[in-house]
């Protein structure tokens, strides 16, 4: 430990110490520390293990670009992991537990690792791990690499509301540059949202201080959060904008205190993004020890939390802007020398040494830095702070599609004009003086009077690149354990587009995405290639900007909420009878009514064949087709022809994909001679409104014809079997003398009441369907009815079962991806129509021609029901499949197991015996017609 | 297959969700009517005096019309319409029970709003999507009102009900 904590410095509440221990050693900062300004202060150096060498790791930023303090976090018996000492506030009793090591990061045992790195470059692993085959070594990596643990017991909490906004101007970033935007555009009268990830607006105000306009800048961010709010704008602070999606859509991640997070999608109209910069490191031997940190971040920690990075400290740089952090830190009471590139330097500040023209070369510590070597000269320190300049934070221009070019004053790739609709201001545009980022920011906020002034002589700096000459390792990105080495791999290897060096050596890929690595990494590769940077090119910005918790994200739609389904007007009408609820098609609809499924299942099928069944049709489509072009779109996007059909009357059809395959199956009923309703699965409804909606605007004219899909309008309730007809009776309804597949409109109790006698069951069957307040009433009335002839409320596993006896089919259960009409004995329209239908042309391809099609079928076995998905063989063969089973149970009506099965050249194959095979058990069956029960239909006229 | 425990209900009309200046509750429309195609001559044959309302216009009395798409509005009576089926030019169909009404009213109802449905300042239609859920919404005096859909209501319930603890 070498850091420590100054007395007076930081704005934490030293009357309140706040304990947390660290590997299992206790430690204490103060309220208002982080993670990391508490343990840079008084905890251990080394913070984590590196990924692939495991070698030890210390604190290098200030934000959430920071690479190394990664951190497991137990708070309230919830343990979070892969948390950033950065960005976390600490609270009292947190427990941190360092990741990727083992035991802990002081004494992790894969250390060893780190002697036989050279045998584990970049990219061993595409070359190694064969023998013995992968999955004898992959249980062993998990387990070595990877960063934090999960707790299985932390289910956070889906408490994470989402909240939509819309602003006139969004201000990403609330430093010198966002404020001076935020307050021109107030001023003009401009709706200003500004979102900052830190606690407090000020950007780098906060710790490098300055005067705006003569006053302190703390006067200049008072106003200009007065002015926002006044204009009617608002300020969001401890809030990432971590995403930029198209039409001006931006998401935002905000944390709150004592409160849940909220989700941000915000709509602006304009942006201005002021995210500022991150300091690079420098590229020296062993540049990766603990010990070796951001320049800047020194800074950071030192004025914001008193948190002092050490003692003796030497800084390396090549520009200006570490030398205020050199005179704090020499304030504070540190040993400073500054190391600078440049033989051209500003004065030294007091109280330091300053090496000029030189550069460190190598940094020596085995578990943390203890010297460095300066050009040849030994250094003793306990401390190295790094400046190799910085790299604008452009993702979310790039996340919006922007381009970068590179800007030879700042060294670095700044937004190009004119390519995204964010306008990039400040040190994210490579301004890096005080005085050129409030002037850059008032033109983005549309100012018209003078800009903010501040006296400052701007950051001078020399482009500072890895040299691939240096001896030793010298590393480029310290998360992912890539070195300069590796990108000469790569660049040998063939690997030198950008895409391929992320991919290859994993640069950039680990949490900080790249933000300390990648312009060193292309910068690397640049020169190895003798290419410019710009030819090198740059990987593709993705959202998010920053890890973003996945419970942000997913909100509130987890658990029911996650695919909940419809309900049924009558659910409390079924509930009160003893239903059991399942999820079918989309809907949350009665499976059985009792205790026990299989004899419920069974009892009601029965009862339905014998007495009758009542059952809740309400989830089947209702789309009706009205106006004078219905018939003609019918007749276009269905199978079966329904211009023929007589108002009055139904007709049982097909919807069909383009490429001749069965989309659905159903009843149109014909009200009219300019009204029809599609009674869709309950499942397709949508899909079958929109095949005829596409029909109905491209192909035929519009106004002739409309859609209305009324299906939650009605409850429908069915009766059904042989006593049918009775209950109705007895329940007082007038019911009209209608044959089978036919509808009439007419009223109950002066309510709207529509009877439809169309069967799903083979038996005599009444749909009554009434407007849905009054299900409720309906249901009453058939309940008592039907109770007193003995009838029962029937569920869709019975309803399912009664189906399969007549050899009715379910869409996606007995038909699949390839089954087509004449499949399922429907051949007729395809050989008849001469029309143009939707489909037709692919029912005669050499495809749907071929004789040896799965054809639907029944099977009758032994009394065990086969299996569904059970494979049909030929018999005698045991490896070609003819095809399967696709639905399958015990009939109480046949008192047997009845199938349907889908048969290569099946109906060819009617009464012969095949193999029904499935998991090692085979199964004897002979193959019949799919209708098992009342062939002839006579059930079905009462 | 195991069941999965949907603890949640649709909401009975008059059922009522409650938070610190939030009040959402549930109503059932009295009558409503799609009607489709020549819009303005299916207003003057039914309803003459409904006003057509787009997103977030303010609702007045019944009758009224809250347009869906181009050609499409629920245009909502005080008693159902006799009538159904194809006019000249239109075409109606009773849709009195097709949606539930949640009208949000208190001093944060704007927030309940913010939090499910994005601005679209100056939509033609009335139709969105609230809480993910397709919905027509209006302006009262006091709030909003949102028709979801009645299959959808249970789900679009339960969200509401979290939302407003949270926010």
């Amino acid at each position: 430990m070498s850091g420590w904590r100054h007395p007076e410095l930081g704005d934490v509440d030293r009357r309140k110490p706040v304990w947390f221990t660290f590997d299992g050693q206790p430690l204490s900062g103060f309220a208002g520390d982080t993670l990391a300004s508490a343990l840079l202060a008084g905890g251990p150096r080394i913070l984590g293990r590196s990924f692939k060498y495991h070698r030890p790791r210390g604190l290098w930023g200030l934000g959430g670009e920071e690479p190394n303090a990664i951190l497991d976090v137990t708070f309230d018996g919830k343990t979070t992991p892969n948390v950033r000492a950065t960005t976390e506030k600490l609270r009292n009793g947190m427990v941190l537990q360092s990741v990727n090591a083992a035991p802990d990061a002081a004494r992790d045992r894969f250390g060893l690792l780190d002697l036989a790195h050279r045998f584990l470059p970049a990219g061993f692993y595409y070359k190694t791990f064969m023998a013995l085959g992968w999955m004898r070594w992959e249980p062993l990596i998990r387990e070595m690499a990877g960063l934090g643990k999960l707790d299985a017991t932390h289910h956070p909490p889906a408490d994470t509301p989402v909240m939509n906004a819309a602003c006139d101007l969004l201000v990403i970033g609330a430093g010198p540059a966002g404020l001076a935007a935020a307050a021109a555009a107030a001023r003009n009268g401009r709706q200003v949202w500004l979102v900052d990830e830190a606690r407090a607006v000020g950007g780098s105000l906060r710790w490098r201080g300055g005067e705006i306009d003569g006053a302190p800048w703390t006067d200049f961010a008072a106003t200009t959060c007065n002015a926002v709010k006044a204009a009617g704008g608002r300020i969001l602070t401890d809030t990432v904008l971590w995403g930029a999606f198209d039409h001006g859509s931006y998401a935002a991640w905000q944390r709150r205190e004592d409160q849940t997070n909220v989700h941000w999608r915000i709509r602006a109209q304009n942006v201005v993004l002021a995210a500022g910069a991150i300091e690079r490191p420098l590229w020296f031997a062993n540049n990766d020890l603990p010990g070796i940190m951001s320049c800047e971040a020194a800074l950071h920690h030192l004025v914001l939390y008193g948190a002092v990075a050490g003692r003796r400290i030497v800084i390396g740089c090549a520009g200006d802007a570490p030398y205020a952090v050199a005179a704090a830190l020499a304030k504070a009471g540190c040993q400073v020398t500054l190391v600078d590139a440049r033989k051209d330097t500003p004065p030294a500040p007091d109280g330091m040494r300053i090496i000029r023209g030189a550069k460190i070369t190598r940094a020596h510590g085995h578990r943390e830095v203890g010297a460095v070597t300066v050009d040849g000269t030994h250094l003793d320190c306990d401390t190295v702070l790094v400046s190799g300049g910085f790299t604008p934070s452009v993702h979310l221009h790039c996340q919006a599609g922007g381009k970068l070019d590179l800007d030879k004053a700042s060294d670095s790739l700044i937004p190009r004009a004119g390519t995204s609709p964010i306008r990039t201001v400040g040190a994210a545009n490579g301004a890096f003086g005080l005085a050129a980022a409030l002037e850059q920011g008032h033109a983005a906020g549309s100012g018209a009077a003078p800009a903010p002034r501040a006296v400052d002589r701007g950051w001078a700096l020399d482009p500072i690149r890895p040299d691939p000459g240096i001896k030793g390792r010298v590393w480029i990105d310290p998360q992912n354990d890539v070195t300069l080495k590796d990108v000469r791999i790569a660049a040998q290897e063939g690997y030198q587009s950008v895409e391929h060096l992320k991919r290859y050596t994993t640069l950039g890929m680990a949490t900080d995405q790249g933000r300390n690595a990648n312009f060193a990494g292309l910068a690397a590769m640049a020169v190895l290639t003798d290419r410019t940077i710009a030819e090198t090119g740059t990987t593709t910005y993705r959202p998010p900007f920053t890890p973003v918790p996945l419970s942000v994200i997913g909100g509130m739609r987890r658990g029911e909420a996650f695919s909940p389904p419809k309900r049924l007007a009558l659910e409390p009408q079924h509930r009160t009878c003893g239903a059991k609820f399942r999820e079918y098609g989309g809907w949350l609809r009665p499976a059985y009514y009792g205790e026990d499924e299989a004899t419920a299942q069974q009892d009601e099928a029965r009862t339905a064949r014998q007495a009758a069944g009542l059952y809740d049709a309400s989830p089947l489509g209702k789309i009706e087709v009205i106006g004078p072009g219905a018939a003609e779109l019918l007749d276009f996007c269905g199978y079966v022809r329904m211009s023929t059909l007589k108002p009055g009357r139904a007709r049982y059809g097909f919807m069909l994909s383009e490429a001749g395959i069965v989309h659905d199956d159903g009843v149109v009923l014909r009200l009219a001679e300019d009204r029809f309703i599609v009674s869709a699965s309950s499942s397709h409804v949508g899909s079958v409104r929109l095949i005829l909606e596409e029909a109905r605007q491209d192909r035929f004219d519009p106004s002739r014809v409309f859609l209305h899909d009324v299906t939650a309008h009605w409850a429908t309730l069915t009766v059904s079997g042989p006593l049918a007809r009775a209950i109705l009776a007895d329940a007082g309804f007038s019911v009209p003398d209608i044959p089978h597949m036919s509808v009439a409109e007419t009223r109950w109790k002066d309510i709207p009441f529509r009877i439809a006698r169309v069967s799903f069951t083979g038996d005599a069957s009444w749909e009554l369907s009434v407007p849905a307040r009054y299900g409720g009433e309906l249901h009453a009335v058939l309940d008592a009815a039907g109770t007193a002839h003995g009838a029962r409320w029937i569920g869709l596993e019975a309803l399912m079962l009664l189906r399969a006896e007549k050899g009715y089919v379910l869409i996606g259960k007995d038909t699949d991806g390839v089954t087509m009409p004449h499949d399922l004995g429907w051949g007729g329209p395809r050989a008849s129509r001469q029309d143009e239908y939707f489909g037709r042309r692919s029912l005669f391809t050499p495809e749907a021609n071929r004789n040896d099609r799965r054809q639907l079928v029944g099977l009758q076995s032994t009394n065990v029901p086969l299996p569904t998905g059970a494979h049909i063989l030929a018999p005698g063969d045991t490896r070609r499949s003819l095809g399967f089973v696709t639905s399958s149970y015990y009939s109480p009506t046949l008192d047997r197991a009845i199938a349907l099965a889908m048969i290569n050249g099946g109906r060819s194959l009617v009464g012969q015996d095949v193999t029904v095979f499935n998991l090692g058990e085979t199964y004897l069956a002979r193959v019949t017609d799919a209708c098992a029960y009342d062939p002839k239909g006579e059930r079905l006229h009462g | 297959m195991v069941e999965r425990d949907w603890t949640t209900r649709t909401p009975e009309p008059g059922a009522t969700l409650e938070a610190e200046g939030i009040t959402i509750r549930c109503h059932r429309q009295d009558a409503a009517t799609l009607v489709s195609g020549d819009l303005a001559a299916a207003i003057k044959e039914l309803a003459p005096s409904a006003q057509m309302l787009g997103l977030l216009e303010l609702l007045p009395g019944a009758p009224f019309a809250l347009r869906i798409a181009r050609d499409r509005a629920l245009l909502c009576t005080r008693d159902p319409l006799a009538s159904e089926g194809w006019y000249n030019g239109f075409a109606a169909s009773a849709a009195d029970d097709l949606y539930l009404e949640f009208v949000v009213t208190g001093q944060r109802a704007p927030e309940v709003v913010a939090s499910c449905m994005s601005e679209q300042p100056g939509s033609r239609s009335a139709a969105t999507l609230f809480a993910g859920y397709g919905a027509l919404v209006a302006r009262l005096p006091n709030g909003v009102s949102v028709r979801i859909q009645a299959p959808e209501a249970a789900a679009a319930w339960a969200h509401l009900a979290n939302v407003i603890k949270v926010l």
